[in-house]
């Protein structure tokens, strides 16, 4: 896919998957790596991006199993740009379906 | 490429960072590796996804020269914010070096006139070699200088707003640019 197209899409991503539990970096990595190729290491910065802008809160968690993790929490700001996204998103993924399918039609 | 050539080499790129910042950035790497290793991935693997240390490292530079250039808003804040930005790639000299680089020389064309017009009955008097242009035309003299003066003020107050601008433009320019 597109790079240009995939980097705008991260910051949604990675709101996204906060909104359900709280993740470590790794998790969203391998969460967004599964569906779409992308140069892993750019998450980092993106996270600590998101966190300056006050949208992550971040705790270190130590696990059972493996080595401590850096979580990060979505706050109420997050969620709100989360939701500005996630409508953006869909009006934008309606009108491209829509436009798709009219041009199959003809 | 191993695990502390791949670290070692994103330590270098991030030297321009204060130490906190950067200890914080290469222990989150750590942990990536650690994660990886503990989910049975090849250190090969891991390296290759990672993406080239100096391409993280511009990232992480590029976002902490905004911010900073944002908590100050100088001159020279402004301006690595700029460098930073545009050492991401080419496409990203052109579509940030040019704006900027035109609307500074506007805005300096315009602190350059505003000085100008202050000075403006000094040159006015070397020109006709006599002083006594200045008690002649007194009002025409006042009226340049106090127009030099109100155009100086609200350049200076321009200013602030149009470093606000420039970052708010490289954030924007962060967000969508191109990175390969």
């Amino acid at each position: 896919m597109n790079i240009q197209f995939k980097k705008g899409v991260l910051e949604l991503c990675v709101l996204v998957l906060t909104a359900k539990k709280d993740r470590y970096g790794y998790e969203l990595v391998e969460q967004i790596s599964q569906k779409f190729e992308i140069a892993e290491g750019t998450i980092y910065p993106l996270l600590r991006r998101l966190a300056a802008e006050g949208l992550f809160s971040t705790y270190l968690f130590e696990s059972d199993e493996g080595p401590p993790r850096k979580y990060y929490k979505i706050t109420d700001e997050g969620k709100k740009v989360k939701n500005e996204l996630v409508s953006e998103w869909s009006k934008f993924a309606k009108g491209v379906q829509e436009m798709i399918e009219e041009g199959s039609d003809e | 490429m191993s695990k502390e050539v791949y670290l070692n080499e994103l330590i270098q790129y991030l030297k321009p960072l204060p130490p906190a910042e950067q200890a914080d950035i290469i222990a989150e790497f750590r942990e990536h590796f650690e994660l990886a290793e503990f989910n049975g991935r090849s250190k090969e693997e891991v390296i290759a996804k990672l993406g080239n240390p100096r391409l993280v490292a511009r990232e992480a530079l590029a976002q902490y020269q905004i911010r900073k250039a944002g908590k100050s808003l100088s001159l020279s804040g402004v301006i690595k914010a700029v460098i930073a930005t545009m050492s991401l790639g080419l496409f990203n000299l052109i579509i940030v070096l040019l704006p900027f680089a035109a609307s500074l020389a506007l805005l300096a064309g315009v602190f350059g006139f505003a000085l100008f017009l202050i000075v403006s009955p000094i040159l006015l008097s070397i020109q006709h070699q006599s002083i006594m242009i200045l008690t002649n035309e007194f009002f025409l003299m006042a009226g340049l200088v106090g127009a030099g003066l109100l155009l100086f003020i609200g350049a200076v107050k321009f200013t602030r707003l149009y470093y606000d601008l420039v970052l708010r433009y490289l954030r924007y320019c962060l967000k969508v640019i191109k990175r390969k």
